[in-house]
């Protein structure tokens, strides 16, 4: 493990000369939660409203706001940017001779990505909440919280695999960038970060429910409000993992397959 | 410079730009895979764009002043302007420039006989968004007006078409500025994303925004209303002195942007060893 924990400073140094790059990016991810915002704070007014769906103004604004650090988190450009352009370019001949697990590597990289992320916007997140602390609902429980908390850990790993898989699709198809982009668009709409999926008509709610992006945002905060009870918790949670596992068996036979096939040309 | 040769050096231009986009296009198409999954990827774009507002819609009947007809015809003027921009200058700017500054292929495109700011600007056309975004833009505008949603004169067409003009040169405006900031730091990606996040304020009507939110989006930078005011016009409503402020502030903005391009370039000193 220790040889990880070096792989993650050494990212960390890697990431942090690109700092101003990623803040811009991270306050472009601020903005885009704020015009939702605005857009939920006109629906309101609208018709006077009290409520949609399940939904008060107050519970709106934290779910945009949490939406909006969650999606500042994951949803950043260039996502399986690294191993895309690892394999395409030829860079994955010297991982492979070194005595890591690649994609354990990859994986390091990417949740200090996150992280880093994370702590770029932490002080712009915070005064964002400050501003609209009147709306602002704290959790049900700690248990909701900590539940919370875990369905985002999990959230990171999913989407990890999910970008993963697409991406050592390079071991055959050289550029994956299409097939990256089309799930960012999907993923974006039907992860909830912009809208509850409850709001969402019948239809686009039953396809989105299929999808396993509903973990990344809308599963965990309808923990976070307490939506759902235990039960409800329980089966997402086991939904998650079931995904987990799935996508892992994906991602490994794909991987061995593709690692078998792979030719690095050139010194 | 004569009217001959101005026309001459316009042809030679025009003839460059149709190089560069069937350039485009074959670059697009050497991985077909990719290509058909990132055409499907932008009509999915526009398509879930239209389910988001479907899906407000669902819980009021007015945004802002604007009816779900009406909202249609706003995502249809967006989406318009914003796949031309795309096709062509955004990414050119915003992701090319910095990386030939930081691999110093820039220079080489200063030694070619034609203006370093053209090609600068058009090097690259994206083929993903002229295919995807035709189909989905074309389609949507069909809808329109086949349910008869605007009927607008040809006098009011005419005037969509000129803000919507004013609408590109605004934004290509902003991002030569940006753009241009890169011969000093570089890295300039970063300012290009955060920028498509608030170009996206423009998918929604200028009143969604309240407060300070108002008088920077509208006023200070008005993004908010480049796309309202042009479809403003198809929905039969002459905002005036919106029309006025979006062409005195493009005005401005152009002589600043190519003021400091031009300077920028002045003082570029060449990245490459």
């Amino acid at each position: 493990m220790k040889i990880y924990w070096h792989i993650a400073k050494a990212t960390w140094q890697e990431y942090l000369s690109y700092r101003l790059n990623f803040l811009l990016e991270v306050i472009g991810g601020i903005f885009a939660m704020l015009i939702a915002i605005a857009v939920w704070y006109a629906v309101f007014a609208g018709d006077g409203a009290k409520a949609i769906g399940t939904f008060t103004l107050a519970q709106m604004v934290t779910y945009l706001l949490i939406a909006g650090v969650i999606s500042t988190i994951l949803f950043l450009t260039a996502q399986g940017d690294d191993i895309n352009n690892d394999i395409n370019r030829g860079t994955i001949s010297a991982l492979l001779i070194k005595p890591i697990n690649v994609p354990f590597f990859w994986l390091t990289r990417d949740f200090v990505r996150k992280f880093f992320t994370l702590i770029l916007g932490a002080a712009e997140l915070a005064i964002i909440i400050f501003i609209f602390r009147d709306y602002f609902i704290l959790p049900g429980s700690i248990l909701n919280l900590t539940l919370f908390g875990l369905a985002i850990i999990l959230a990171a790993i999913l989407h990890f695999l999910l970008f993963a898989i697409l991406s050592v699709i390079a071991f055959w198809f050289e550029e994956t960038w299409g097939w990256r982009f089309v799930m960012r668009i999907v993923m974006e709409v039907s992860a909830g970060a912009i809208i509850p999926l409850s709001l969402f008509p019948g239809f686009w709610r039953t396809i989105f429910e299929i999808l396993p992006f509903q973990y990344f945002i809308y599963f965990p905060m309808q923990i976070y409000f307490g939506k759902i009870d235990i039960n409800g918790i329980f089966t997402g949670f086991a939904y998650v993992l079931a995904w987990l596992l799935i996508l892992s068996c994906l991602f490994l036979i794909l991987w061995k397959r593709g690692v078998r096939r792979y030719v690095g040309y050139g010194g | 410079m004569s009217a001959t040769a101005a026309k001459i050096i316009n042809m030679r231009y025009l003839r460059l730009l149709k190089t560069l986009i069937k350039f485009g296009f074959i670059r697009a198409t050497a991985y077909p895979p990719s290509f058909f999954a990132a055409i499907i990827g932008k009509v999915l774009r526009i398509g879930l764009t239209l389910v988001f507002f479907q899906a407000i819609y669902l819980h009021t009947s007015i945004l802002a002043g604007w009816n779900y007809s009406e909202i249609l015809v706003l995502a249809a003027s967006y989406f318009s302007i914003e796949a031309i921009i795309l096709a062509t200058f955004w990414r050119n700017l915003m992701f090319w420039l910095p990386q030939r500054l930081q691999d110093g292929s820039f220079d080489s495109l200063l030694t070619k006989p034609v203006a370093p700011l053209f090609y600068t600007s058009f090097k690259i056309i994206d083929a993903f968004d002229i295919v995807a975004s035709s189909i989905s833009v074309v389609l949507l505008w069909w809808y329109i007006f086949s349910k008869q949603i605007i009927s607008p004169s040809f006098f009011e067409i005419g005037v969509f078409l000129f803000l919507s003009v004013i609408a590109m040169i605004f934004v290509f405006a902003l991002l030569l500025i940006i753009a241009s900031v890169s011969f000093w730091t570089i890295t300039a990606t970063g300012a290009g994303r955060l920028f498509e996040s608030v170009f996206r304020a423009a998918r929604f009507p200028g009143d969604i925004f309240k407060g300070p939110a108002k008088i920077a989006l509208l006023y200070i930078l008005p993004i908010g209303l480049i796309i309202s005011v042009p479809t403003d016009i198809l929905r039969g409503k002459f905002v005036w002195s919106h029309i006025i402020y979006i062409f005195i502030v493009t005005v401005i903005l152009s002589i600043i942007a190519f003021r400091f391009w031009n300077y920028a370039l002045r003082r570029y000193s060449s990245a490459s060893s």
